[in-house]
């Protein structure tokens, strides 16, 4: 694969996370609490965290969503959007294998539901999640994007630079 | 001067020309970084800034109030199980305590599957029951409810009042057996008031009973209990403790596995 075809591949990734983040993240701030009922049906954390969490969550989305939109950071931001989506797989399984039927709340929401549909549901967001973690994967190996803040090194330029004719 | 020493120095101009051209990029590189970084540090900021002042606006409305009269019987603020309401007391049984909302479909259809065996757990002794009221889903649907605002925080207060009657258990299903289809709809105060006829409150008790409503007496405490239920972070209702450890979905609605699990909990 040429560097130049790598390039459009991490930018199109690049785009689709910030559209995830913006649109998870800013979902998610339009709630009363934030992501508070969804953080507190994981029953992960204490009582005392969930209004901080229910904020600081979205709040990070939606930086990561930022930073990605205009290509500023990318491996960094490509490397902790694969640890957060990682980080959501693990809940969404702890809350699977620990019985409980909840609304993951990954765009907006949250909360018990009904154990209707549970296994394609859980399966589903999962294999989202995966997916996604993938593209930041891939982002965070080859951060450099067209239409981007971060510049791209010379060196990565002259690889996707057509050979020059020989005289 | 020869030729070869001009050639080098355009080399040398040149080199620098580069130098001074890529120091410039770095500088340029490093500009937009701490801008750039700088604007995404400042609208996360701006978006806790503006929860924390709007928190600031609200939290009046949330104080739970220790102070608040309960009905007889009902926890205060001190104890395990602050404003619950105790059914029964079994010493040395395990307690279930189970947090619900009038208007919540979940906890009627668990009253209508298995309240029955809640119920005879406790008159039976077998369990400490306490039912703990809360009211979020007036929140949840207060863009959508109509004629009824408030009603888990008016039904839960209305409660609180047949409690005193001596009849709360009886009100308590009255009220799980009529909800409106649609959530949200609650009920009127004519609703709440005729419904502690249905739960057998009659006479002088009507009476008083009926005032109470009218006068929102309990209101304060549904709030607390309400109040205690945000911060507790319960996930929602129905939720189950049995000793303290959360009774699943199924396991609550279902007859054979509660009494297993009560039996299991009892040492």
């Amino acid at each position: 694969m040429s560097a130049q075809t790598r390039t459009w591949i991490s930018t199109v990734f690049r785009l689709v996370l910030a559209g995830v983040w913006l649109y998870a993240g800013g979902i998610k701030l339009l709630q009363p609490g934030g992501a508070r009922e969804a953080v507190i049906a994981y029953r992960i954390f204490p009582a005392s965290w969930v209004d901080f969490l229910g904020w600081a969550l979205p709040a990070v989305e939606v930086g990561l969503g930022a930073l990605l939109l205009i290509g500023l950071f990318t491996r960094a931001a490509a490397i902790a959007s694969a640890l957060l989506f990682t980080a959501f797989i693990i809940g969404i399984s702890s809350v699977w294998i620990r019985g409980y039927s909840i609304d993951c709340g990954c765009f907006g929401g949250g909360g018990d539901i009904t154990e209707s549909g549970k296994t394609w549901r859980y399966t589903s967001e999962l294999l989202r999640d995966a997916l996604f973690t993938g593209m930041a994967c891939w982002l965070a190996w080859w951060p450099h994007t067209k239409f981007a803040l971060d510049r791209i090194p010379a060196e990565v330029v002259d690889a996707a630079q057509e050979p020059l004719p020989s005289t | 001067m020869s030729a070869k020493e001009s050639a080098k120095s355009t080399r040398e101009k040149a080199a620098a020309a580069r130098a001074e051209a890529e120091a410039e990029q770095k500088r340029r590189d490093r500009t937009v970084r701490i801008i750039g970084g700088l604007v995404v540090l400042a609208v996360i900021g701006a978006i806790f800034g503006a929860v924390i002042w709007n928190n600031k606006k609200t939290a009046s409305a949330n104080d739970i109030v220790n102070e608040a009269a309960v009905p007889k019987g009902v926890n205060t603020s001190t104890g395990e199980y602050p404003w619950g309401y105790p059914v029964n007391k079994a010493d040395a049984k395990p307690t279930l305590a189970i947090w619900e909302d009038f208007q919540c479909p979940t906890c009627a259809a668990v009253e209508k599957a298995n309240g029955t065996t809640i119920e005879k757990l406790a008159t039976d002794g077998k369990i400490n029951l306490i039912w703990r009221p809360t009211a979020f889903i007036d929140e949840k649907t207060s863009s959508s409810s109509g004629p009824n605002p408030k009603s888990s925080l008016r039904a839960t207060a209305a409660w609180g009042c047949a409690i005193d009657a001596g009849k709360g258990p009886e009100y308590h299903n009255t009220v799980f057996a009529n909800q409106p289809a649609n959530e949200g709809d609650g009920w009127s105060q004519q609703q709440l008031i005729d419904f502690g006829k249905t739960a057998g409150i009659t006479g002088a008790a009507f009476d008083t009973f009926t005032s109470c409503v009218e006068g929102d007496n309990y209101h304060q405490w549904a709030n607390n209990s309400y109040q205690t239920f945000i911060k507790d972070a319960v996930p929602g209702t129905p939720t189950a403790y049995l000793n303290g450890k959360e009774v699943t979905l199924d396991v609550l609605g279902d007859s054979a596995k509660l009494i297993k699990a009560v039996q299991d909990a009892t040492k």
